[in-house]
């Protein structure tokens, strides 16, 4: 026999024996209960660590969501895009206000009317009034009235959300071509009038509402675009008609926060309207 | 991981065990080796191509298992095997002439013997395994060879005369 198989056989005869093998095993058991135990400890120290991150700075988080990305989805539900944008829902005074109390229930029968709308002034305030009401600053034109202003804060959907959506701003007075003396703030018949609304997204508002002001579809589904002004100031300017039963041209554009809507009725010239973009300022 | 553990341990368990006590020459410091080689073994975070890497590892580590044994204090103020008593390989060794020649071998000599005869590994993997060269490893070898040939040459020569005596006895 050779040394090789010799040497095999000899060997064969030494075991590991049941007791020492019962000690590796149990080693190695213990040792994977252990891991678990750490691996769980980890797991839930890293979750309660979450938690608690996610509750002391969950303001923030969530402003920082808002601020960030927005998806925008289109009523068509044909496509959905992603708008990383710089509208930050400037923060107002009113965001937490909760429309259940204090407010009357009117439904708005103007061109509005698809938003359920509660106003909170039945009255006219002045601008230097609704700035710090508000604690916004709008732009104005020339000596428009500063006197003549409303508010009104908007919720759609407002049975399952009752916290304020949108702040619109109207002054109704802006410019007049008034036929006659007797002109009021609804701007009817004939008259050639300019309103300029301006338009507050608050933190609980929905970004559909900012896509749809952008887009010039918050008063027609598919209006007719005009023209786009790039402006040096206040960037792209949207001009469109909302195809109502009045001759209409309507301006749109966003600047520090605030969707402004220049709306002409009648009369109101493209020119016209573009001299007011012109001449609007702090 | 469990599974994969127990195949790998029932798999190799024995050669390691055995490659430990031609090392140490000492079951419970062989068993020692073991437990520790394996427990190493799980908790090691190799991936390794197949089982034949798998037990090279474990020859490797378990090999470095035994050189820390004897570097350790604790073992340099134990006593040798010849004088332990109640030592089961003592006397297996005993009542094996092989045995008795391989573990009589020096520390170094003893490994390369059992990785050449008993894991049948070429004297290229076992420089590889030892990190030496290949020449050191047959230097080894041929002097272990030498010692085996002339003691088991004697071994022989006992036997042939231990025939001779009986025939003579017979006659």
């Amino acid at each position: 026999m050779k040394i090789q198989e010799k040497y095999k056989n000899a060997m064969k005869q030494f075991k590991i024996s049941d007791s020492v093998e019962e000690r590796i095993l149990k080693k190695v058991r213990t040792k994977e209960k252990s891991y678990f135990k750490i691996a769980l400890a980890s797991l839930s120290i890293m979750l309660l660590s979450v938690i608690s991150i996610s509750f002391v700075y969950a303001e923030e988080i969530k402003e920082y969501w808002q601020n960030v990305k927005v998806n925008f989805t289109h009523d068509n539900n044909e496509n959905e895009e992603v708008l990383k944008q710089n509208f930050g829902y400037k923060k107002t005074l009113v965001d937490d206000i909760e429309l259940d109390s204090g407010y009357d229930e009117k439904t708005n029968t103007n061109h509005y009317g698809y938003i359920d709308s509660y106003e909170k002034y039945g009255e006219w305030i002045s601008l230097n009034k609704l700035e710090s009401d508000l604690g916004i600053k709008l732009l104005k034109y020339d000596e428009m009235m500063k006197d003549a202003y409303e508010y009104t804060l908007l919720s759609e959907n407002f049975k399952e959300n009752k916290k304020v959506q949108l702040i619109r701003i109207r002054n109704p007075y802006l410019y007049y071509y008034a036929e006659d003396e007797s002109h009021d703030a609804t701007c009817t018949g004939n008259d050639a009038c300019i309103t300029m609304l301006a338009f507050i997204l608050t933190q609980n508002a929905n970004p559909n509402n900012y896509k749809d002001y952008l887009d010039g579809r918050n008063l027609a589904a598919s209006p007719t675009y005009i023209e786009t002004m790039e402006h040096e100031q206040f960037g792209k300017v949207l001009i469109y008609s909302n195809n109502s039963v009045v001759k209409d041209i309507t301006a749109t554009f966003t600047y520090d926060n605030v969707i402004y809507l220049i709306n002409g009725l009648n009369k109101v010239t493209l020119e016209q309207i573009k001299d007011i973009i012109n001449e609007l300022h702090y | 991981m469990t599974k994969d553990f127990d195949r790998i341990y029932n798999l190799y368990k024995n050669d390691i065990y055995h490659l430990a006590l031609s090392y140490t020459k000492n079951i419970k410091d062989a068993e020692d080796i073991v437990q520790n080689t394996f427990i190493k073994f799980y908790k090691q975070k190799n991936s390794f191509e197949n089982d034949i890497a798998i037990k090279k590892w474990l020859i490797r580590v378990s090999i470095n298992e035994c050189k820390n044994l004897f570097l350790s204090a604790w073992k340099r103020k134990t006593k040798p095997l010849t004088e332990v008593e109640e030592n089961t390989l003592e006397s297996a060794i005993a009542e094996d002439n092989l045995l008795e020649v391989l573990f009589s071998l020096a520390k170094k000599d003893r490994i390369v013997i059992h990785l050449y005869y008993y894991e049948d590994y070429s004297i290229k993997e076992i420089a590889k395994l030892l990190k030496t060269n290949e020449g050191t490893i047959k230097t080894r070898l041929y002097r272990a060879r030498i010692k085996l040939k002339e003691i088991l040459k004697e071994d022989i020569n006992y036997e042939n005369t231990r025939k001779i005596q009986k025939c003579n006895e017979t006659i």
